[in-house]
């Protein structure tokens, strides 16, 4: 397991518009292991799904650009890579779900002459062959009839359905990694949990690593083993999901917990993290979380905070963790 | 702080959507968004009403205050049957009876002011000088948490969790006694979410509002609400006293429901399983008996035939499920 499938080194993507720049993704590091989920975590705006996009290079450009960074998949950087070798990648190595499984089939093709367009190109394989993996692969996904099925229209097709379709589109070349980006957003709870479910099945039974970008705590805690927070672009915490949800360290984290209701709580009121997210082009001095944040001092008012790895290997940033945060407390007292 | 006397009660509520049938001889088809429910909404409660995507729970809340006609049955607000009422009459009504909507983008004018957004029911309702009304947008402005030097501003200059506010604070503008909030966080970030929730709370407080909350958010409603309605394919199949309800879930629905929720809790023991096989049927053409037993693992012969009718097999829970058969006794559907 401890073999690193993905490094994302310094990542920097800005989006270059007639208001100014918008530090859409800004510094951040992650590593995955083979077979192993990551969940990426944040609100609108935090840069999550850019992080995804940037990894296999869809950010659109103009006026998005990758300004800075490393992706290293097995070694390779992509960020190096042609645009024609990024192709044969995309698909073959990495592959992508989204949220949106109404748009993101096209919807004058059958579902069949869809996922087969993805293994016809990708692999040396005749046009009855790749129908048959087409089958197999609706099956695998758990699409009932999958012979029948191969011949519907995406509109046919219920939204977990399509999902699953556009699961199988992206399993057909058994890539390493998986990303999926708000995979059961538009999907009712039940179906959803099936979903969750396959996604879980998946990774156990062919060993593709995930990362799996939601902004519902709930879901990453079902399916990831680690967790990045990310917040106004910045990563603000990551580490594994036992202690992210049983010891979260910084404040947004923890407020983050305690803001969602949970049924089994008896609370009166919810916890409110006051104001709203920043604006990406205008991000305020030091820490961004700064104008929300409870604990929030002349330090983290002037200061960026970087990004401290604790001695547990849990990285956080926010001052409280540095020893300058120690000497301002001090003067206090 | 919720009383035993009835705000609003619906008498077994229809509304039948006709679908074009493609048949020449056809029989005429239609979709059952709302087929024959009764309940009663109590003033000062919450009552929430869940259910999956086509379950009928927008209908129901629209159709409730008549902003759809129903096809069938009655709704008595305060004593009053509402579905006797011409156009005049009903708009008089409207000023006890409002509503809040999910989108935040969609449902606010965007060549309106905010003012004049907050204002415009006393526009409709010729309430108001123009001087009074000004003033009375500044003082909702200020309860819903916006501040009053925006009144001016258009709303594609806030953000979502603002214009819900002035969603809200539109919606309270004619001080309604009933007030349907139809996913009104549904299109919120977590944050911004809470901030909702406690203010609609805090409202309900002040104002004495009785809320139907809609959400397909089982964790929200649990948290925002009173009782819970369960609905689905158009038909109320459990109702209950929130905690009962979660305690003592009755409808293998319901249970298939809770099981859903993605818990906070990673240990291998909660660990998320799919409940339900199988996708939501048509609701144009709903299983026949039971529409849950296509999906329902304690399906009998009978489940696939007859309807089952609603039940109090505790005192105020209701149940639509043939497993209680015998059980309580069954809802008088006048």
């Amino acid at each position: 397991m401890s073999e690193k499938l993905l490094q994302v080194k310094n990542l920097s993507t800005y989006f270059y518009t007639d208001e100014g720049v918008v530090y859409a993704l800004d510094d951040v590091s992650f590593d995955l292991e083979k077979g192993e989920a990551l969940g990426i975590v944040g609100e609108s705006g935090s840069g999550k799904s850019v992080t995804a996009l940037s990894i296999i290079r869809l950010v659109q450009s103009p006026p998005g650009r990758i300004v800075s960074g490393e992706v290293l998949l097995q070694g390779e950087d992509l960020l190096k890579k042609s645009a024609r070798e990024m192709r044969r990648i995309r698909g073959e190595k990495v592959s992508m779900i989204f949220q949106e499984p109404m748009t993101a089939l096209n919807p004058v093709f059958t579902v069949g002459q869809q996922i087969m367009e993805s293994i016809l190109i990708h692999q040396h394989k005749s046009k009855k062959e790749a129908r048959e993996q087409a089958v197999e692969m609706l099956r695998m996904v758990g699409i009932p009839a999958p012979e029948k099925r191969v011949d519907d229209y995406p509109h046919q097709m219920s939204g977990g359905m399509r999902q699953r379709v556009m699961i199988a589109i992206a399993l057909c070349c058994n890539p390493q990694l998986l990303i999926c980006d708000e995979p059961t957003t538009a999907l009712d709870v039940t179906i959803q949990a099936q979903i969750l479910e396959l996604i879980r099945d998946i990774r156990e039974r062919l060993g593709t690593s995930v990362i799996l970008i939601t902004h519902d705590l709930g879901v990453v805690a079902q399916v990831a083993d680690r967790v990045m927070i990310m917040y106004a672009g910045k990563a603000m915490e990551y580490g594994t999901v036992r202690e992210i949800f049983t010891d979260p360290r910084h404040p947004y984290t923890a407020a983050l917990l305690r803001s969602i209701p949970v049924i089994e709580n008896k609370t009166e009121r919810l916890h409110v993290i006051r104001g709203m997210v920043p604006s990406l082009s205008k991000r305020p001095e030091g820490c961004l979380f700064h104008p929300r944040c409870d604990e929030a001092c002349e330090l983290c008012r002037t200061k960026r905070p970087e990004l401290v790895t604790m001695a547990d290997g849990r990285q956080v940033r926010c001052h409280k963790y540095t020893d300058e945060w120690e000497g301002q407390h001090n003067d206090r007292q | 702080m919720t009383g035993s006397e009835s705000l609003l009660s619906v008498h077994k509520l229809r509304k039948w959507f006709p679908v074009k049938s493609t048949a020449l001889f056809g029989e005429k088809q239609y979709v059952k968004a709302v087929n024959d429910i009764t309940l009663d909404i109590r003033r000062g409660e919450t009552l929430g009403v869940v259910g999956e995507s086509g379950c009928g729970k927008t209908t129901l809340g629209r159709t409730m205050i008549r902003l759809i006609e129903p096809t069938g049955g009655r709704i008595v607000f305060e004593g009053k049957d509402l579905t006797g009422l011409n156009e005049k009459q009903m708009r008089l009504m409207r000023k006890d009876l409002q509503i809040m909507f999910q989108d935040p983008y969609g449902s606010l004018n965007p060549r309106m002011t905010v003012g004049d957004i907050i204002t415009e029911p006393y526009v409709f309702q010729k309430m108001y000088t123009k001087k009074e009304r000004v003033e009375k947008a500044v003082e909702l402005m200020k309860i819903c948490g916006l501040d009053p030097v925006y009144i001016r501003r258009y709303p594609h200059e806030f953000s979502g969790g603002q214009r819900q506010r002035i969603g809200i604070a539109r919606s309270l503008a004619l001080r309604p006694k009933f007030l349907v909030c139809d996913e009104p966080v549904s299109a919120l970030d977590v944050s911004i979410q809470s901030q909702i929730i406690n203010l609609l709370m805090d409202l309900q407080q002040e104002f004495g509002l009785t809320y139907l909350f809609i959400s397909h958010n089982l964790s929200v409603v649990y948290h925002m609400v009173d009782r819970i309605a369960v609905m689905y394919l158009g038909n109320l199949v459990e109702l209950a006293d929130k905690e009962e309800l979660y305690r003592d879930t009755a409808h293998p629905y319901t249970r298939a429901l809770l099981k859903s929720i993605p818990s906070l809790d990673f240990r291998e023991e909660h660990r998320l399983r799919a409940a339900l096989k199988g996708d939501i049927p048509s609701p144009i053409n709903p299983p026949k008996g039971c529409v849950f037993h296509t999906r329902c693992e304690s399906c009998t012969e009978r489940c696939r035939t007859q309807t089952p009718p609603l039940r109090e097999i505790a005192p105020r829970h209701m149940v639509a499920c043939h497993l209680y058969e015998g059980q309580g006794k069954l809802v008088e559907q006048q």
